[in-house]
């Protein structure tokens, strides 16, 4: 039979062992992102150009995006219904517009598991607009709309991430 | 002695270099911190796929933040604040949706999966308790983070703090004991 544990003893236990470790290499996401997002100081000296050049392409696109947004909408949306409509109408146009900036710096579509999770996320944005349908004025449906277009936006970034990781190689 | 400092100073570089906006500085930081940072943010979600987005988003962020480290406390007393901050951060913004649409207003309880295989007995446990239990006992007892602190910074009561470290010291000695028995 095994002897009782206190909490001290498995605390005990717990400092003299290994912390655990992730499981893949977590760097190659964030440099990327790094290398999107430079912080308000930083110059990107360390950055190779066909990154920047890219990085400074999405750039532009976020802000020429998000001066057409609210101009855009001179009919003011009557429902957060509505909003996410528009929202949804400027997340396709923001994964076509990065799609194409890295199709045509060389990159390939993404496939295999990044393919099939992008997809899903496309499914759960249906999904929450559909029940947003249901429910027009329904304030968390729409906060979870923007947490998955973020995803997507995101996941995007890592597909070609990964390609790139592993043309340098 | 003559090695730490020498760390230490290497360190202070990595850090100026980086809030320059050297990449290669900081990914030398994140060598050095990644695993207690995983550590913390993994048993603070208690899911590990999770837990890797959210450290790559810690990091991320710590980017970001890096122009506001002022050297007043030590850079891993900062960043451990910073890793707290942005995985308390985004786990309650991500739950309020998740637990609605997903989870259909189950409470579902995360079990440690069969990549648990390095994880503690105690981390095991750990990962089985509900969230607010989870994270007092986290930061209690295995960050040394005060209830005051604690309360603060997840917008509880004191006592509330104090009854979820207690909760959750009764819970994993209820486990211990059962998977002891």
């Amino acid at each position: 039979m095994t002897q009782r544990k206190t909490l001290e003893q498995l605390l005990q236990q717990h400092q003299q062992q290994a912390a655990p470790a992730p499981n893949k290499d977590l760097w190659q996401g964030i440099e990327h992102a790094l290398v999107r997002q430079p912080q308000g100081k930083a110059n990107a000296s360390s950055v190779t150009k066909p990154w920047f050049a890219i990085a400074a392409s999405i750039l532009m696109v976020a802000v020429l995006v998000s001066q057409w947004w609210p101009k855009n909408t001179t009919q003011q949306p009557q429902t957060i219904y509505e909003l996410a409509q528009q929202l949804n109408q400027t997340q396709d146009q923001q994964v076509e517009l990065i799609k194409a900036r890295f199709e045509a710096a060389g990159y390939k579509a993404p496939s295999g598991n990044f393919a099939e999770s992008l997809a899903n996320l496309q499914q759960a944005r249906k999904q929450v607009t559909e029940s947003l349908m249901k429910s027009p004025n329904d304030r968390s449906l729409l906060e979870m709309l923007r947490w998955v277009n973020q995803q997507e936006l995101k996941l995007l970034d890592q597909a070609y991430a990964k390609q790139s990781r592993l043309q340098q190689l | 002695m003559q090695q730490l400092d020498t760390s230490v100073d290497h360190e202070d570089k990595d850090i100026a270099r980086a809030i320059a906006g050297d990449v290669n500085a900081f990914q030398r930081l994140y060598q050095t911190y990644v695993g207690k940072v995983y550590g913390l943010v993994l048993r603070l979600c208690g899911d590990r796929s999770q837990a890797d987005d959210m450290v790559q988003e810690v990091f991320i962020q710590l980017w970001q933040k890096l122009a506001n480290f002022r050297g007043d406390s030590k850079f891993s007393t900062w960043l451990h604040a910073v890793a707290t901050n942005v995985t308390l951060t985004e786990l309650r913004k991500q739950k309020r949706w998740y637990q609605r649409i997903i989870k259909a207003g189950q409470q579902v309880q995360q079990e440690a999966d069969s990549g648990a295989m390095d994880l503690s007995e105690l981390d095991r446990y750990v990962m089985k308790l509900p969230d607010q239990t989870r994270w007092v006992f986290v930061l209690a007892a295995l960050e040394g983070m005060r209830h005051e602190e604690i309360a603060d910074q997840l917008g509880i009561a004191v006592g509330t703090s104090k009854a979820q470290l207690h909760r959750a010291k009764q819970l994993i000695e209820e486990w211990a004991n059962h998977d002891a028995a």
